[in-house]
């Protein structure tokens, strides 16, 4: 029997952390100081030097200070918080209210062996809790206390075993556990084909152009030297920007399979653990019950691969650094996919197959994308010199074809206790939705749609990241209304 | 089965609400129109674009003070029901919404100063996944909401 009572603090290392953030908060003071006294010329050294070892040794009395007092204390059920320099402030957190325990260990935890802790709650869109240094078994204890373990016999359809079809799996895993180890090939492929790299290319050449302006406005080079570097003609141009969009390809996808290299999901009971990383190894956790919708997405890539990447959809998933943690699995084959909702979130269950609209829907999903291109396009046919003006009907021969694309893919399947909605253009997308998690319904008739009795249905999961819509568009409306009413019905209680 | 349209209708007295509100608009919209046309006086701007502003001006406060607010009040429909509230609204595209009572977290009224000035109060109740209201209530009436939903939301008190 653990000592629950016992108050405890953090690693000592995590002085360093406390620290940190509080230089972080008096950065511009300590900036404003250093400029007001470096710039006059008439400041004895003594003065300046001074400033800087009071300063130091102020931010280290009160980062030791802040450690020290950042005092917890786990309960029965609930974990007592009390930190604070001048405001003491007390924090009670009951195991309900709990929707992930995070742990993960950069460059300085892991030279002291140590982890840093973050805890989510419902209904707070920071971190509860920041703990940037404890223990691997003091966060071990945090996760066991705080994470509702539900028994694998509560949860329903839950199959306690391995898939045979599993690729490779990690540690032993005990009685009602599964564990599925995503092989690394299939990282590759999930980093090579993911749509970040080309946000880092957009924001390598934004910072690319701010660095020109700067060395232009300081005159410190000859504008006209590097000119002599860039290429001369088109062809070079050309070999040029397939050459940096190589690079920066290659450069994006080792970053992506760095961070999620080793992709390791594991079902202990109620709980799902998730661990990923080469060098810094992250894991996350987060009760099988929290889980409010799986996301199930595929771009145009992935589809050519027959892989979709699979997401939760979970009430607190903002990580502290604006990130959102969601993924279930980088990458998977279409057809294991049922097995793996199947091993770790049997609330859903994939559909054999969908309904989808009739004719009737096929003007409503064409009509908004095909107007707008129309509009954008008209001024390109217009203006568009040197006799290429027809290539703006590009634009709407896109918007059509996605159009048409998302009248095709809409679907849907409903059964007494979920919902599966299928939507997108150009991307695929499903949605699993247990229908206890729906929060509410909308039934929405727009004048077009009214004039040819079609309706929206909506329905509203909870979710920190974005307001989780998911929308069945453009079908009869007493089709909508019986799925709204055949919905919303009270469910039978377990 | 046809399932129950909501019966409920808002205070009479919210278009008046909604109406004063409109003149209010109206009011602030004079007072840009009349300082661009000092300014147009003054510097010789170009006439079209004091005209512009007026027609803008005078269509939006047509619908802020009559359309809107007539439209507004006969689509507004509510029913709180053992198990859920119902809700009609909507002005160009209809809606109707529906939040199961396990749902609702928590439920409030709030009162500006004109809705406090007609003595009508907005209930707003909120699940895990936004809020929404039933607006210009009178004071009894809302008292009486808020008591309603917040006893029928306890007793089925379902977690998240």
């Amino acid at each position: 029997m653990m000592n629950f009572d016992e108050p405890r603090r953090q690693h000592p290392i995590s002085i360093l952390f406390f620290i940190v953030k509080i230089v972080k908060d008096m950065i511009y003071p300590f900036i404003a100081f250093a400029l007001s006294t470096a710039l006059r010329d008439d400041v004895h050294p003594l003065l300046f030097w001074g400033g800087v070892a009071v300063f130091t040794a102020a931010v280290i009395v009160l980062g030791t200070l802040a450690w020290f007092r950042y005092v917890y204390r786990l309960a029965a059920n609930v974990m007592h918080v009390e930190h604070g320099l001048i405001i003491r402030k007390r924090l009670t957190i009951p195991r309900d209210r709990v929707q992930s325990v995070d742990t993960s260990a950069g460059i300085v935890q892991r030279l002291f062996g140590v982890q840093k802790l973050v805890i989510e709650t419902a209904g707070s869109r920071k971190p509860e809790v920041v703990m940037s240094a404890v223990s691997a078994a003091e966060a071990e204890r945090i996760r066991a206390a705080l994470v509702k373990d539900v028994p694998a016999a509560a949860a329903p359809g839950g199959s306690p075993e391995i898939r045979p079809d599993a690729p490779a799996s990690a540690a032993p895993p005990g009685v009602g556990d599964v564990v599925y180890r995503v092989p690394t090939g299939r990282i590759l492929l999930y980093s090579a084909t993911s749509g970040r790299i080309f946000l880092s290319l957009v924001i390598i050449m934004a910072l690319y152009s701010q660095v020109e302006d700067w060395l232009g406005n300081l005159g410190l080079f000859d504008s006209v030297a590097p000119e002599a570097l860039l290429p001369s003609s088109a062809a070079d141009w050309a070999k040029l920007a397939v050459a940096a969009f190589v690079l920066i390809w290659l450069l994006g996808t080792a970053v992506i399979t760095v961070k999620e290299y080793g992709f390791t999901i594991e079902r202990h009971g109620g709980k799902l653990l998730i661990r990923r990383g080469l060098l810094e190894r992250k894991q996350f956790s987060v009760a099988i019950e929290r889980i409010q919708a799986i996301h199930v997405h595929q771009n145009l890539l992935r589809r050519l691969f027959g892989c979709a990447s699979v997401s939760l959809v979970t009430f607190a998933s903002i990580r502290n650094d604006g990130q959102i943690h969601s993924l279930l699995c980088p990458l998977i084959p279409m057809r294991d996919l049922p097995g793996l909702l199947e091993s770790f979130t049997p609330e859903a269950v994939w559909p054999d197959r969908f309904e989808r609209p009739g004719r009737e829907a096929l003007t409503g999903h064409v009509a908004l994308p095909l107007a707008v291109s129309v509009a954008l396009a008209v001024p390109g046919w217009i203006w568009i010199p040197g006799g290429y003006g027809w290539t703006a009907l590009a634009l709407p021969a896109a918007a059509l074809l996605y159009g048409v694309l998302r009248h095709r893919q809409a679907g849907w399947h409903l059964r007494d206790d979920q919902i599966v909605v299928r939507f997108g253009g150009f991307s695929l997308q499903l949605a699993v939705i247990p229908r206890r998690r729906i929060q509410w319904f909308r039934l929405k008739v727009s004048p077009l749609q009214a004039r040819r009795g079609l309706a929206t249905l909506q329905l509203v999961t909870a979710s920190s990241a974005f307001a989780a819509a998911w929308k069945i568009r453009h079908i009869p409306r007493r089709t909508a209304e019986e799925m709204m009413f055949r919905l919303r019905r009270p469910h039978p209680r377990p | 089965m046809q399932y129950p349209v909501p019966e409920e209708k808002l205070d009479a007295a919210a278009l008046r609400v909604w109406r004063t509100a409109g003149w209010i608009g109206a009011a602030v919209w004079a007072v840009v129109v009349a300082v661009v046309l000092g300014l147009t006086i003054r510097f010789d701007w170009p006439a079209w674009i004091v005209v512009l502003l007026a027609v803008i001006a005078v269509v939006a406060s047509w619908l802020e003070i009559d359309v809107v607010p007539r439209v507004r009040m006969a689509r507004f429909r509510y029913a709180i029901r053992d198990d859920e509230i119902d809700l009609m609204h909507g002005i160009l595209v209809r809606k109707r919404t529906l939040i199961p009572m396990v749902k609702i977290q928590h439920v409030d009224t709030k009162q500006g100063p004109l809705l406090r000035r007609f003595g009508l109060l907005t209930v707003t109740f909120s699940t895990a996944a936004g809020n929404h209201e039933i607006p210009a209530l009178d004071a009894k009436r809302a008292e009486e909401v808020q008591a309603r939903i917040a006893r029928l939301a306890r007793i089925t008190d379902d977690e998240l």
